[in-house]
Order: C-alpha cells, then structure tokens, then sequence
C-alpha cells in the first residue's frame, strides 16, 4: 500500500562553520583555490575574506535528503543548487526544505524538494531543488534512537 | 593569470584525462568528520550491512572530491574560481571498496559580465563499468 504522505517539512540540520571546518574541506578537497585559504589573496577580492567551499553547504542538503529518504536519495537522487551568498567562517548555516509528492513517469512516486541553507541573518546562501524516489525503508534496518 | 589558463583554449566538447579514485573508509570517515554527517552508515561497517549496503557508504556529496578535480587533470585552472552551480545525479550508493574513474568535458563555455563561465559536465563509472554519479559544475573565474 502506498503510504508515502503528500508533504513533509526537512530539517532543519544546523552546522556553525569555522575556519578549521573550512580549512579541513580544503585539505580533503586538495585543489587549492585561495579564496578558502589564503586570507590576503581573499581580502582583496569582490567577497573580502576568505570563504567555505559551496560543496560543504550542498552537503547538508545532501544530508538532510538521506535522513529522509535513504536508499532512494543514495540511489535515484537528482539535485540542482545554487550558491547564492558567500558563507564565512563562522557562519551558522541552517539547512531546511520542504517536500511534495508526484507521481513520475513509470509510476515512480518521487518526492519533490525546494531546498534551502541559510545564515544567521536569515539570508539564503544556497537554494534549489532536489528530487528522490520515496523508497520504503530497507525491511529489518535499524532505525536510530532520537 | 591568463597565462596559466589554458582551460580558456579548450572547446567546448573537449574531453579531459579520466581521473582513478578509490574510495577507502579513511577518506569516507574524513570527509563525513568535515561536514559533520554522523550517520553510523558512513562509520559503521557492521550498520551499513545490516541495512543491506555491502560496506560503509559514503555520502553521496564525497563526489565533490573527484568531480571538482576531473577537470584538472590535463592542465591546472587560474586561482580564484568559484562555484556558482551543481547538479547531481546519484545512481547508485558509493561503498568503501570501490574504485571510481571519473570524466569530465567541458559542456559550456561564455563570458558574462566580463567573466569566464565554465560548465563542466562529468560522470563516474564504479569498477563494474556502473554509472554512479553523474555532474554538472557551473563556476566563474575572479581573475
């Protein structure tokens, strides 16, 4: 029986981000842009500082998107962002969306996201949309003690 | 900086070097540590099969680590570029283990107010042959 609700609020996942989080992506990362390391060459650019990469905020979406629809985010997931504002170091973005059901083609039932990451001033920094396939959990997988 | 920027003679269509990648559970627990996901399936081998995975998984967002460096295999690209768009398509769950060839081509290419756009469209196959990711990265230049 189809039981997938025909709304769900995501989130919100709330991450400060500080210069060793920056400094930590950049390393994993490993192409060395400036802008997320060298506060002299940032400074004199249009953002004035130096900045975290967009791919840290896209993964908390990314990460909100698995808390709610697991196998189906990890294996039919689309998703198309944009990073709208710079996000510095000690920023608290909050990463928070909202879902609609739609029956797609094949009768897949997909779940259809409106994604947001905003700072502390309430400002977007990343918008978008994103979609999954609205699987049933996995039969027998634990689910995680609130 | 033009002088380093040899991606600006590159037409569109062109397509860079493949890029081997292979995901080990050090590389998944380091990345997950540094966007904070504490999901045990990206930890906890026992957890991720439990749930029907065959081993620790990574978040799907690990292929930021090889998509953004697909397109600097051939040549390095000017300081200073940023991120502007992404789209991903996840096909399948990225497990510890498995080794990724990623490629990327260069989809579009415009100058807009002045700056350099570089769409960089880029898959990535697992060692089965198996499409897993598929991306699209926008990003302007500064210099």
């Amino acid at each position: 029986m189809d039981t997938t609700p025909e709304t769900l609020q995501l989130g919100p996942i709330v991450r400060t981000v500080t210069r060793d989080t920056i400094a930590g992506y950049e390393e994993i990362l490993g192409i060395g842009n400036p802008l997320h390391f060298d506060e002299d060459y940032a400074r004199e650019t249009l953002f004035g500082g130096i900045i975290a990469h967009g791919m840290m905020s896209l993964a908390y979406v990314s990460e909100m998107m698995a808390e709610a629809f697991g196998a189906g985010w990890y294996e039919s997931g689309e998703l198309d962002t944009t990073f709208v504002r710079p996000v510095r170091p000690g920023d608290t973005i909050t990463t928070w969306g909202t879902a609609e059901r739609n029956m797609g083609g094949e009768g897949q039932i997909r779940m259809v996201c409106e994604v947001y990451c905003e700072n502390q001033m309430g400002e977007l920094v990343l918008k978008g949309k994103a979609t999954a396939r609205a699987s049933a959990p996995i039969p027998g997988v634990p689910t995680l003690p609130a | 900086m033009s002088s380093e920027f040899a991606i600006d003679e590159m037409e569109v269509g062109h397509t860079f070097s493949p890029l081997v990648f292979p995901i080990h559970e050090e590389l998944i627990a380091k990345y997950a540590d540094t966007v904070g996901d504490r999901d045990p399936l990206h930890s906890n081998a026992n957890w991720a099969r439990r749930a029907g995975y065959r081993g620790i998984v990574a978040p799907p967002t690990i292929a930021a680590l090889y998509v953004l460096k697909a397109y600097r295999t051939d040549c390095p690209p000017p300081r200073g570029g940023v991120h502007f768009r992404q789209r991903f398509k996840f096909h399948r769950p990225i497990v510890a283990g498995d080794v990724l060839t990623a490629q990327a081509r260069v989809a579009d290419k415009y100058v807009k107010k002045g700056k350099l756009f570089l769409v960089i469209e880029s898959t990535a196959l697992n060692q089965e042959g198996e499409l897993v990711v598929w991306s699209e990265s926008t990003s302007f230049w500064l210099e």
